[in-house]
């Protein structure tokens, strides 16, 4: 079954009829095809985290449609039939592990396949398989998520949303606050969820080396406002829309740009470090 | 937004007479005028104490639509006291009697006495609100607390309490609407199902709200201690709340309202 | 010569039931004005050194001597004068519900009168440019605003030491420029030592020199421009190679004479590009 994601001229205002009301998201239409890695980037508040709260209805708009898969949500949403949707789309929040709560890590990822009615003879598995996935010691498994140091609990937080099986993964900031290494494994884990696993992943981020890295698709937000949606080369190689939309330039999108204004021209834009490097060294070798 | 909505959303930063009163006199007096309003108990008192709290709302530049906001969430209660009373109460003339109903003419004044009494108590406090910050509340309170320094009662650091609970209120109203949207993501059904069931579903968004609650308590008192605080030690304030002749004008006033109403009393 | 303003000697702690040392016997020193950084992984005993430092907590051996004070409970509010630290994470440092009251808040425990906290709180608002913030909420202002107001909270009190406990770490690179750049002015225009826990290499390149731990140990005393040249393991300390480092290193192994030190990203362009003119 087709399981993209489409918005049909989605509004949704903050506290609606105060005088603190504010529109949050305005008049939003998109495409999220199955099986892409699209990033959703902007500033802080330009609307990116209450768009992708309406893909599992965490939030229902004012007026508008979502469709995903099979699945409509408008303003006249039941809360009560939502545990289908929200099985199909796992959600990852900033600082997930503040999430954890259990009396063990197993527990904890437990909790998730249990309320969305997964048999429990096949619970074992599914911890099992999930705890691998995240890289997450089998020794762990009986200990207090509490007792884990901050880049494990971020693990445990991600395979609490993974045992559940979505076929959708949404992610906002998932390597906030990590070290280098733990980023590095986040990314890598996620990539391979969506190469590997053909999961949907939408991650909303400010890292823009990663969106640039590892996306088919990026989504500008602004104000409320989708203000772009186009491959990440056509984005980061105009530098007048960067600034226009402030965001952040990616590294190589940055060297390749100083390196141009220097009379080094390269042919093509590589996003990728690595290939820039082997360009730019490959470039030298030549003369 | 409910709980940030409840204390911090109500503050309209203005500039009125009563916005600039010294906030320990507005407490005060607005308790004061809280207690005055249980010794009305006739139709002209009453109809005194609302013309009062009328202006009071005028002179505080609130609108309207504010003070209907502070009545709403307690509209039930209200109701419900007040049929209470209209249909169990018995004295003065029967009107309707039914089964154990009683309607009578005591019962109906009560009730419109009962239901004034409510605005006006609701009406003071939301004027108390929405023209004083917290801090200004909180800082309102330490002031009239300081009497009790003399028996040994840690005002200090009790006001410094609470100033640090209030500043708190909209961070740990993020976190929980945060682990919140995160469990139901996970399929949890907030307050659905039997009672057992919806005191369950709670668990997993108190546990990480007290970690969460505990650590930047951790923390904080790590960064406090590093800024030179000292438990009991004595410490100047930035805020110097001033005393104007419109505070004292209002005292006054207060007492000329209290003539007022007792000579209205029945 | 220079002031020695911090000097550890010997010192080891030890948490309650841990059953080994979070620091481990050690001793460095730090003159006045330098700025100086320290790297390793979570658990390598950074923030235990904060602590103890600042007198947060007491060494199980060993002294530490600030300013030419020994710490100990005597000297504990004397010692607190003269280091200011901001910490990570915004949210746990902020006491009042607004700005100008929370800069003031070590002004207040440290007993100044009204007339000469406002003027002070103001001008200290007015060096991290956030002056315009001072009836603000704290919590309701960016990463990058909260942490500029955590700073004036710390230069209020005219310290000599600054103590960054990861600050910049939850922050997005703009804001981390403006801290940084906020640091350095601070640092010439108050003869400031500082003392800066990070994983950035955008702000070890300003350091003098690197100390770098691991399991409450220190492994090396080193400048930033040697760091990536004599550890092959810089990743075992919590550092991510920058991209400039990745480039001059893939140059040096493809036979290029680009030297030994690190270089930034504006560097290695200029590198490059001439070069490329000479052939």
């Amino acid at each position: 079954m087709d399981n993209s994601v489409l918005f049909k001229n989605v509004i949704y205002k903050y506290q609606m009829n105060t005088p603190f009301q504010h529109t949050a998201l305005n008049n939003i239409n998109l495409k999220i095809k199955a099986g892409s890695f699209v990033s959703i980037v902007g500033k802080t508040g330009s609307g990116k985290s209450t768009l992708v709260k309406h893909i599992n209805a965490l939030l229902k708009p004012n007026s508008g449609t979502i469709n995903v898969g099979n699945f409509t949500i408008n303003s006249k949403t039941n809360n009560k039939n939502l545990k289908k949707l929200r099985r199909k789309v796992g959600m990852v929040f900033q600082f997930p592990e503040q999430q954890l709560f259990a009396n063990t890590v197993k527990e904890d990822i437990a909790f998730g396949p249990l309320n969305f009615g997964y048999e429990e003879n096949k619970i074992p598995n599914i911890v099992e398989h999930v705890s691998k996935i995240v890289g997450i010691d089998k020794d762990l498994l009986n200990k207090s998520p509490f007792e884990l140091s901050g880049g494990q609990q971020r693990r445990v937080a991600i395979a609490d949303v993974l045992a559940t099986n979505p076929e959708i993964l949404i992610l906002d900031e998932p390597t906030a606050g990590l070290d280098p290494e733990g980023k590095k494994f986040i990314m890598n884990l996620i990539n391979d969820l969506n190469k590997n696993q053909d999961i949907t992943i939408i991650l909303v981020s400010h890292q823009m080396d990663d969106v640039a890295k590892y996306s088919d698709e990026v989504i500008v937000m602004q104000d409320g406002n989708l203000v772009k949606q186009c491959y990440p080369d056509e984005l980061f190689a105009n530098t007048n829309l960067l600034k226009k939309y402030d965001l952040q330039m990616p590294v190589s999108v940055k060297i390749n740009l100083m390196l141009n204004e220097r009379g080094f021209k390269l042919n093509d834009l590589h996003l990728d470090e690595d290939d820039l490097i082997n360009a730019i060294i490959n470039k030298l070798k030549e003369c | 937004m409910p709980m940030d909505n409840f204390i911090f959303g109500r503050y309209l930063p203005m500039d009125s007479i009563i916005h600039k009163m010294n906030p320990a006199a507005k407490i005060f007096l607005c308790f004061y005028f809280v207690i005055l309003v249980f010794f009305a108990n006739s139709l002209l008192s009453y109809s005194a104490m609302c013309l009062f709290v009328i202006v009071l709302i005028f002179l505080s530049k609130s609108p309207i639509k504010m003070f209907f906001k502070g009545i709403m969430p307690l509209i039930w209660i209200i109701l419900f006291t007040i049929a209470i009373q209209i249909l169990f109460s018995s004295g003065g003339e029967m009107i309707y009697k039914i089964g154990i109903i009683n309607i009578t003419t005591f019962g109906i004044k009560n009730a419109i006495f009962l239901f004034m009494r409510f605005i006006l108590i609701i009406s003071l406090s939301t004027i108390l609100t929405i023209t004083t910050d917290p801090l200004e509340i909180s800082s309102g309170i330490s002031i009239l607390l300081r009497p009790l320094k003399k028996l040994k009662f840690p005002v200090e650091t009790f006001s410094l309490m609470i100033s640090i609970a209030l500043r708190f209120v909209p961070t740990l109203t993020d976190e929980t609407k945060t682990i919140m949207d995160a469990q139901r993501s996970r399929g949890v059904d907030f307050g659905s199902g039997g009672l057992v069931k919806r005191v369950k579903s709670f668990i997993p968004l108190l546990i990480p709200l007290f970690v969460s609650a505990f650590k930047h308590a951790d923390n904080l008192s790590i960064a406090m201690e590093s800024r030179g605080y000292r438990i009991n030690n004595r410490r100047t304030h930035y805020n110097n709340y001033g005393w104007s002749n419109f505070d004292t004008l209002s005292l006054f006033l207060a007492v000329f309202i209290s003539m007022i109403i007792f000579i209205l009393r029945k | 010569m220079a002031n020695n303003i911090i000097d550890v000697r010997n010192i080891s702690f030890k948490y309650g039931d841990a059953n080994k040392n979070a620091i481990n016997d050690l001793s460095f020193s730090i003159d006045e004005g330098e700025w100086v950084s320290i790297i390793g992984k979570n658990g390598s005993g950074k923030t235990t050194l904060i602590n103890l430092l600042d007198g947060l907590i007491k060494s199980n051996n060993g002294d530490i001597i600030v300013d030419n004070l020994k710490i100990d409970n005597k000297n504990l509010d004397n010692i607190r004068d003269k280091i200011g630290i901001v910490f990570q994470n915004p949210e746990n440092q902020f006491v009042a519900s607004t700005v100008k009251e929370d800069v003031a808040f070590g002004l207040e425990n440290r007993q100044y009168d009204i007339s000469k906290m406002h003027k002070i709180v103001d001008n200290a608002l007015k060096e991290v440019d956030m002056l315009k913030y001072k009836d603000s909420n704290p919590s309701k202002l960016s990463g990058g605003q909260q942490q500029r107001v955590a700073l004036a909270g710390v230069i209020a009190i005219l310290p000599k030491i600054i103590i960054l406990d990861e600050s910049t770490s939850m922050l997005d690179p703009k804001a981390k420029k403006i801290i940084i750049n906020l640091i350095n002015k601070l640092r010439i225009k108050n003869k400031l030592t500082v003392l800066s826990i990070t994983h950035d290499m955008n702000e070890i390149q300003y350091s003098d020199r690197v100390l770098l731990l691991k399991d409450g140990n220190l492994i090396k005393n080193i400048s930033p421009l040697k760091l990536f040249n004599e550890l092959d393991d810089v990743e075992n300390y919590g550092l991510e190679i920058p991209f400039s480092e990745k480039l001059r290193l893939q140059l040096k192994k493809n036979g290029f004479n680009i030297g030994n030190n690190y270089i930034n990203d504006e560097e290695i362009v200029k590198w490059i590009t001439q070069y490329y003119s000479k052939m």
